[in-house]
């Protein structure tokens, strides 16, 4: 703590480690616990369940997230956290995090502290869904910026859009942002969730910013659990299309039309009923 | 948490005066204009990480250009005669109290270097007045022995020469806090609140008949020669807004009838009384101009 009573980077009492991993100049990826499509959370819990990844550190809340009581969602009480995980080899690190409710800037020079000091990585990539007009049977168009020409140079291959941006920025640019100025290079990732998908777990936009992951790092990502999920999705999704209105819908998306207010929420509502099992 | 300054002047016998972005931002007006009478150079800033968000991200072609946050920054400006001055033009105070505690310790910091031996603060107070009057300036000292010098300021007003607020009052935010932690220090500081009507606190626009008579009470103090033609040029347009506002809600169907004399006073130039409307009419006639404010920011 400072004077003023702030929590400030050179806290360590902000990072507390259950263990010190040997890290090998790891990629390191972020994964934000809500975002259109939950796709952040999708990609960062599959990243640590495929590399056997093992919680070594966690960011106290205290100062960061409101502590008056605990939200409870779908019966359960939840409560924030951050968490970093590490696989073996320690080439691969991953922040499991909600974002910061305030001090942002010291929760996010906590995570740069230990990304830069404890861990040497050798990249940053943030992943985030962001809602869209495209409709589920599209395939789910994935745009980047980065902080560094250099990674920018190396990795645009793999990325069909780049980004133009002029507006508030997410917690993802100004990580990336506040990297860029401790020289740590980094990528922000960012894939179309249809809006009436971005309530819900969008398997498919998961995969697809795994698959772009997969040819960044030069790494073999085992996905068949995942395309499990997207065909049971995707089928559950074809069922609702019987529904000639629906389907016409989806249609009038396909073919780059927009739809009205009214025809947006009905087709959340279709949506929200069909992937809870109650249509 | 930082201030990065550019240079290191050598000034003399040096007054700071900050103004943060407020009610009417009257003191952020009022500084950011002298700062352009005088010609004043940029001295330096209080880094922005940790008090502020950044506002606005650039990204061209899937780069980060720039980061935008708001400012805060020092200028200096030296006299041939002696009496150099620090400004501060703040465009955002710190939203936590740790950290506007935190900047102001920093601020003062920077007034020590320099040598100041005076501190002003710039703000708004609310109060009764109407858009069509000269605002006076509530002047709060940090010590008693600077009450007889405010007094003699003129067109000024000390807390215990307000009706019913008898020497006791609040000002919030930065530019009271400097106050207090000045204080603690023992260097002198004055704050210089323009009156604003009670009806325009939440206007989207700024108030700068309230700045200028700030700006005039420092002109005297600080013997300096202002040209405030641009700010009465301002004025003139943000009363004529005022009147168009006004004549909008005259036109209002569903106004309760004493909101509506307290407008038609207002639209007519009668400086209300005290004393005929109560708290529940200023409400409601507070919230049918804030509807009026939004509409006009949402179009």
């Amino acid at each position: 703590m400072n004077s003023s009573g702030t929590k400030t980077p050179a806290d360590d009492e902000v990072l507390r480690f259950t263990f010190r991993p040997r890290l090998q100049h790891p990629s390191f990826i972020v994964g934000w616990a809500s975002d259109p499509g939950g796709v952040s959370r999708l990609v960062a819990q599959y990243l640590v369940k495929a590399s056997n990844s093992r919680s070594f550190c966690q960011i106290e809340p205290a100062g960061f997230y409101s502590l008056s009581g605990v939200t409870v969602n779908d019966d359960v009480a939840q409560f924030p956290q951050g968490r970093f995980f590490c696989n073996e080899t320690g080439d691969v690190m991953v922040l499991q995090a909600d974002e910061p409710q305030s001090n942002k800037y010291e929760f996010l020079s906590a995570v740069l502290d230990l990304a830069e000091r404890h861990a040497h990585a050798r990249a940053l990539y943030t992943i985030n869904g962001i809602t869209s007009l495209t409709p589920h049977t599209a395939v789910r168009g994935v745009s980047a910026f980065f902080n560094d020409a250099g990674l920018w140079r190396r990795l645009r291959q793999f990325v069909p859009a780049n980004m133009d941006w002029q507006g508030p920025p997410d917690t993802s640019a100004y990580l990336l942002w506040l990297a860029g100025k401790r020289g740590l290079p980094g990528a922000s990732l960012w894939v179309e969730v249809p809006f009436y998908l971005s309530g819900h777990e969008d398997f498919q936009s998961a995969e697809a910013i795994l698959s772009l992951l997969a040819m960044m790092l030069g790494r073999d990502l085992e996905l068949r659990e995942l395309d499990q999920l997207v065909a049971d999705q995707n089928e559950k999704l074809a069922h609702l299309q019987d529904d000639p209105e629906i389907e016409e819908k989806i249609r009038t998306l396909e073919e780059g039309e927009s739809l009205d207010r009214q025809e947006q929420l009905e087709l959340i509502e279709a949506v929200d009923s069909a992937l809870k099992g109650t249509a | 948490m930082s201030v990065r300054l550019y240079e290191e002047p050598d000034l003399k016998n040096a007054t700071m005066i900050c103004g943060w972005a407020g009610i009417g931002n009257v003191g952020l007006v009022a500084v950011s204009t002298l700062r352009s009478l005088v010609h004043a150079t940029e001295l330096g800033e209080v880094e922005p990480y940790g008090y502020f968000e950044p506002s606005e991200v650039e990204i061209v072609d899937g780069l980060i250009e720039q980061m935008q946050f708001p400012t805060t920054r020092f200028y200096s400006h030296q006299r041939r005669d002696g009496g150099d001055l620090i400004l501060l033009v703040g465009e955002q105070q710190p939203a936590d109290e740790q950290k506007a505690y935190e900047m102001a310790s920093e601020v003062l910091d920077v007034a020590e270097r320099f040598g100041c031996r005076r501190i002003y603060t710039s703000a708004a107070s609310v109060t009764t007045i109407h858009h069509m009057s000269k605002p006076r300036v509530w002047t709060v000292p940090n010590t008693p022995a600077l009450l007889s010098e405010v007094r003699r300021y003129g067109n000024t007003v000390v807390m215990s020469e307000v009706d019913d607020a008898d020497g006791e009052g609040l000002i919030s935010g930065l530019n009271g806090l400097l106050l207090g932690v000045a204080r603690s220090r023992q260097i002198d500081a004055v704050c210089l609140m323009g009156e604003v009507p009670y009806y325009l606190q939440g206007a989207p626009w700024p108030y700068p008949k309230a700045s200028r008579s700030v700006l005039e009470v420092l002109a005297r103090v600080l013997n300096l020669q202002l040209d405030l033609s641009e700010l009465e040029e301002m004025s003139t347009k943000v009363e004529a807004n005022i009147e168009q506002i006004l004549e909008a809600l005259a036109s209002a169907k569903e106004l309760p009838r004493q909101v509506r004399v307290e407008m038609e006073k207002l639209r007519h130039g009668v400086r209300p009384e005290r004393g005929p409307i109560t708290e529940q009419e200023k409400k409601e006639i507070l919230e049918h101009i804030d509807e009026l404010f939004r509409d006009e920011n949402a179009g």
